[in-house]
């Protein structure tokens, strides 16, 4: 295991950031928790994971989406470094969802620069570009050079990748001539020696060694002196195929050096098998056989069969000039085995990628039928929601049709037996009428008879006993003012309605009958004409007249007057009867309400109207009924 | 096949999910309808309720009348009957004063 981190001051800043993310506030928690992320990923990416889980946790926690994009970021890098590419692409997705949410354009561009870095580590380039111009698109409109640089420099791998050399070197250029706007140097440099690089495969060797020079000179002023030896290897093949060969073996062997003295095995192998085969070309075999036991040896390490296999193939051409045919002929063979274990392992490596790949169909042919099977049942829900919904709502239509039925014949029902019952008492009480009428026309015919034989009396005797006489008289007149009661009220029921016209009609025929007996008295009487358009009940007209009759007939009998006036008004929603006399009048206080008075004032209230008396001694007498127009006097 | 298979079955799900839509239009309908009808048959009900009770009302006027006078008629009754026998015991009297009484 690496020691964790390599210098104590390194050790002091974890310390430092670990406080922070324990002890910081909300926004500082969050940033030590990605810096030690981002700091444990060099070497122990468990512990890289767990911090940017922390990060996610707390981002969630705050709620803020800046945090969770960044915190999946940080998640995707990790799975990322373990090579776990399909996690890498779900976490960087969720970033840029994050960041999307809240339109945050730069980490929307990295996001887009992350996924396509991924996809092009999946060598799935297409898509891998069409990321990478996605993020371009918004580092365009930003003008960040710095992030268009990085970008055309990833495009440009994806080129040189797919061998698209020219497209690749045209974006090399674009990132080159950025980096050149820009303070980054690190930037700078790889540009340089990428184009270096690119430009050896156009065997354009002055530009190759011009930027591989760039990038040397580069590397060694900004201390990055790991990376010097890439560059001189590049310079060394350009001299090579320029067959300047002193310059070649110089470049080599740097280049060999730095590799060796920065533990970079796998580059030594390169460089010393590339070296290998400069010195046949030179016929140096020896030394070509020393550095291609070098190069077998760094290449055992870092487990390249394929450099194995090509240091084979120089050391049996070397051995071969060097007259050692047994040896040349045991590394021929070797070279031929590996060569065929090497186009052995392609093939299985190629029946395993194809067994990878069809598992890799009929898995997602699988996650497609699941994913149909998925929506067929959600879309089965759906309908079987959207029938329970309509039968839900028929049924209740139909209950509620059922309901309204019900009640209306229940409704039905009521009024008709309500109307049966009406219809029963309206019978009985017909019947009762018909009785009643039966027997007052007897009682009618009777009372005439009385008149009759009491007058025939006084006719046929002369009858000189004057109390005799009176007695007759007085069973006559009481006879005659039954019958007239009578008379009156059979008027009354046999009429619905009494209309004040017939009223009147009935009060002058009582006056004129007054005016007979009362010679010296004056009678007036007057009616509103707006009144004719009235009709009264039976007992409302009944009532009236009674009480009319009344007041004339106490005038007539205790008043003494000269004059009795009879009114009948309109008076807004009122009918007003006023019946006046110029008589002796009397004081209320001292008399007490004899029958008359009380029937009057009992009748009036009877039908809903205000009674009314007033008088002064010598003043007369005025007798006022007051009836509202309403469903129960008027109709 | 499959595109055939669940374009039939959109087709359907459309056809019923419409049928049961005009189903639901219909009963609405329905319903309102019944009320209406409902509504104009207790208005001839009510009509004749309300002219059989003007009708009640009219004889329960009429009968009130009736007792009153009924009442009238037998107070009248009594004092008529008074006076008859007043006149009778007046003219009894003048006749066995004057002795014509029958022995």
């Amino acid at each position: 295991m690496v020691p964790i981190f390599s210098s104590a001051q390194d050790q002091k800043r974890v310390d430092s950031l670990k406080t922070v993310s324990r002890m910081g506030k909300q926004r500082e928690q969050f940033k030590a928790l990605i810096f030690l992320s981002d700091l444990y990923s060099d070497n122990n990416l468990n512990e890289s994971m767990r911090y940017s889980k922390q990060a996610l946790a707390l981002a969630k926690k705050a709620r803020n989406d800046t945090f969770a994009g960044l915190a999946y970021n940080s998640i995707a890098n990790v799975h990322q470094y373990k090579s776990d590419l399909d996690s890498s692409l779900f976490y960087y997705r969720k970033a840029l969802a994050a960041h999307q949410k809240i339109k945050d354009s730069a980490h929307i561009a990295d996001s887009y620069n992350n996924i396509g870095i991924t996809y092009d580590q999946k060598a799935q380039f297409p898509e891998a570009l069409s990321n990478y111009f996605k993020a371009l698109t918004f580092y365009d409109k930003k003008s960040a050079p710095d992030r268009q640089a990085m970008t055309y420099t990833n495009i440009g791998i994806v080129y040189k990748a797919q061998k698209e050399y020219g497209k690749a070197l045209k974006y090399y250029k674009k990132a080159y001539e950025n980096y050149l706007k820009t303070a980054d140097e690190f930037g700078k440099t790889v540009s340089a020696g990428n184009l270096g690089s690119i430009f050896l495969n156009f065997g354009k060797y002055d530009e190759a060694i011009k930027y591989s020079e760039i990038a040397k000179a580069g590397y060694e002023t900004n201390h990055f002196d790991r990376y010097v030896a890439y560059p001189v290897s590049t310079i060394a093949s350009v001299y090579d195929s320029l067959h300047q060969f002193d310059l070649a073996n110089k470049n080599y062997t740097e280049a060999i050096r730095l590799h060796e003295f920065y533990e970079n095995g796998f580059e030594v192998a390169e460089n010393s098998n590339a070296f290998a085969a400069s010195l046949i070309k030179q016929k140096k075999f020896a030394e070509s056989i020393s550095f291609s036991e070098k190069a077998i040896a760094f290449a055992k390490k870092s487990d390249a069969h394929l450099l194995i296999v090509q240091a084979y193939k120089n050391l049996a051409k070397a051995n071969g000039n060097l007259g050692n045919f047994s040896e040349a002929y045991r590394y021929s063979n070797l070279y031929s085995t590996g060569n065929d274990s090497i186009f052995i392992n392609e093939k299985t490596k190629a029946v395993f990628e194809m067994e990878t790949k069809y598992e890799t169909e009929k898995k997602e042919k699988l996650l497609i039928q699941k994913e149909a099977e998925a929506r067929q049942k959600n879309i089965l829900l759906l309908t079987v929601s959207i029938f329970a919904f309509f039968i839900i709502i028929i049924a209740f239509l139909i209950f509620r049709q059922q309901k309204l039925k019900n009640k209306q014949q229940a409704q039905e029902h009521e009024l008709k037996t309500a109307i049966a019952q009406i219809e029963t008492q309206n019978k009985l009480q017909e019947q009762r009428l018909s009785i009643s009428r039966d027997l007052h026309d007897n009682i009618g015919a009777q009372l005439t008879f009385i008149i009759s034989s009491v007058d025939n009396i006084k006719y046929a005797f002369d009858l000189q006993n004057s109390k005799l006489d009176n007695k007759l008289q007085s069973i006559s007149n009481f006879t005659k003012s039954t019958i007239l009661e009578l008379r009156d009220t059979i008027w009354a029921m046999n009429n619905n309605e009494i209309s004040f016209d017939d009223l009147r009609a009935r009060i002058l025929n009582f006056i004129e009958k007054a005016k007979e007996a009362k010679e010296n008295v004056a009678f007036h009487f007057t009616i509103d004409e707006r009144l004719d358009a009235l009709k009264l009940s039976s007992i409302s007209g009944m009532n009236i007249y009674r009480t009319i009759q009344e007041a004339v007939n106490n005038a007539i009998k205790y008043s003494e007057a000269s004059e009795i006036a009879i009114a009948g008004n309109l008076i807004g929603k009122e009918i007003k009867i006023t019946i006046h006399d110029n008589g002796i009048g009397f004081d209320k206080s001292t008399i007490e309400k004899g029958n008359g008075l009380l029937n009057m004032e009992k009748r009036i209230e009877d039908i809903g109207g205000i009674f009314n008396i007033a008088s002064e001694n010598t003043k007369g007498t005025t007798i006022t009924a007051l009836l509202k127009i309403n469903e129960n006097t008027i109709s | 096949m499959g595109f055939l298979t669940s374009t039939v079955m959109i087709v359907l799900l459309i056809a019923t999910i419409v049928s049961l839509v005009s189903l639901i239009v219909y009963l609405n309908i329905r319903f309102y309808r019944e009320k209406k009808k409902f509504k104009t048959r207790i208005a001839v009900l009510q009509q004749i309720i309300l002219e059989i009770s003007k009708t009640r009302d009219g004889q329960r006027t009429q009968l009130k009348l009736s007792d009153e006078i009924d009442s009238r008629l037998k107070s009248a009754k009594a004092t008529l009957s008074d006076d008859i026998f007043g006149l009778n015991y007046e003219l009894f009297e003048i006749l066995s004063k004057n002795n014509l009484l029958k022995k």
